[in-house]
């Protein structure tokens, strides 16, 4: 491997880091209350989204996977797998549906779909495998139906609010780059 | 007490919850469909998180854990109670179907928040790096990915997210995108707190994204250039 490709890699593994402990701590510690539904909302999501979208599928997706997902290993473990999978999933296809040098309308429609993802993932994941995994590892027997049921709102809610901002994030940045 | 030690003990500890053993299961009820040793266990955990890793700690993993328990414990109970009310339940009766499992998750989270916690504090990533930088054999590729994880991961949690903090409390951002705006009323003074308040948080977000990334390519550099493990060195020193 070139010296070249190399520091690329490494570029790529720190850029990667960044984001993922932006998000860490963007979930941990910037909350901001929702007064609509007495929830919190934090800046996790939103650099998952602006990392996908400045940087591609790829640190997209490694950034949904670890960041959330460290947040989640400090405060509440059981939901690792969920997040992992579903942020990882979020990231990785806003990554590939918005493209490079993309225009505001793929952004947008990207986003939707990361939202839908965020949403419609988690609740699968509490509403149906959490309890079907609780039935032989009582780990996971932390949530069911009306649960998942309770957090649509607040989930759909924060995952907008971090579109909204991602969006805001990239049409700066991704001006800032291509002047 | 070293990490290591200090690691062993709390993953102990954490077996039972960890990976769902029931060490004794024929204990005594407590409440119905709720064991005496649920709750001596997660008594037991907190006991050795205080003495593992000291009160300070314990005090603040409890902090967080009331945090994140009450609102998944009293949001959840209270949809399900609801639920089965709406299906025709009495609620006496609603009340008493769903009481143990929300005692249980309790119990649960009172143990399984407190021990991640813990653990992940007791993880001495700054002696990892040192160590990684120290060696004399050389740094392989997929260490130097490492230190460069552990530099930034660092670098972001001690430089980036206080000096944000201070600069958000020194401007109060957020306190002047929710100020009053004037004598306008109804919808279109939402609408500008709402646009103000989205606006200090994409500043928020870009400051830290510029803070986070500002000195990657110069580590990159820097990582790249220490010397890296051969099989030919690797032999010299054996």
């Amino acid at each position: 491997m070139t010296s070249h490709t190399h520091m690329k890699q490494l570029i790529l593994v720190g850029v990667t880091a960044a984001f993922a402990t932006l998000a860490f701590l963007g979930t941990t510690i910037i909350r901001i209350p929702i007064p609509a539904s007495g929830g919190y909302f934090n800046l996790g999501d939103t650099f998952v989204m602006a990392a996908a979208l400045l940087y591609g599928p790829l640190v997209g997706g490694l950034v949904g996977a670890i960041g959330p997902a460290m947040a989640d290993a400090v405060g509440f473990p059981q939901f690792i797998l969920a997040t992992a999978v579903v942020k990882g999933v979020e990231g990785l296809l806003i990554g590939l549906l918005a493209g490079r040098g993309s225009r505001p309308l793929r952004v947008v429609f990207a986003l939707v779909v990361g939202v839908v993802v965020l949403v419609g993932g988690y609740y699968v994941f509490e509403a149906f495998l959490y309890p079907l995994l609780a039935r032989s590892i009582p780990f996971f027997g932390v949530t069911d139906a009306a649960a998942a049921l309770a957090e649509l709102v607040p989930n759909l809610l924060q995952g907008l609010i971090s579109a909204v901002i991602a969006f805001g994030i990239w049409k700066i940045l991704a001006r800032r780059s291509a002047d | 007490m070293n990490s290591v030690m200090r690691l062993t003990g709390l993953a102990i500890l954490a077996v039972p919850v960890f990976t769902g053993l029931a060490l004794f299961p024929e204990s005594r009820p407590a409440l119905p469909g709720v064991a005496w040793l649920s709750f001596g266990y997660a008594f037991l955990v907190l006991i050795g998180i205080g003495a593992l890793c000291g009160r300070a700690l314990l005090a603040n993993a409890l902090a967080v854990t009331v945090l994140i328990l009450a609102p998944v414990i009293y949001g959840g109970a209270t949809v399900s109670w609801l639920l089965t009310v709406l299906g025709g339940t009495s609620p006496e009766a609603a009340g008493a179907m769903h009481g143990a499992h929300y005692v249980r998750l309790t119990l649960n989270m009172l143990s399984v928040i407190p021990l991640a916690l813990a653990l992940v504090a007791s993880i001495p990533f700054d002696r990892l790096e040192l160590r990684l930088l120290r060696t004399e054999r050389g740094i392989a590729s997929g260490e130097k990915y490492l230190l460069m994880f552990i530099r930034v991961f660092h670098h972001t949690v001690y430089f980036v997210i206080p000096n944000i903090l201070e600069v958000m409390r020194e401007e109060t951002l957020l306190r002047m995108a929710a100020e009053k705006p004037g004598h306008r009323s109804g919808l279109h003074r939402f609408q500008i707190v709402g646009r103000r308040l989205t606006a200090g948080l994409v500043q928020i977000g870009i400051s830290s994204i510029c803070a986070a990334l500002r000195f990657i390519p110069l580590w990159a550099r820097e990582i790249d250039d220490l010397p890296r493990r051969t099989p030919q060195h690797h032999r010299s020193q054996t």
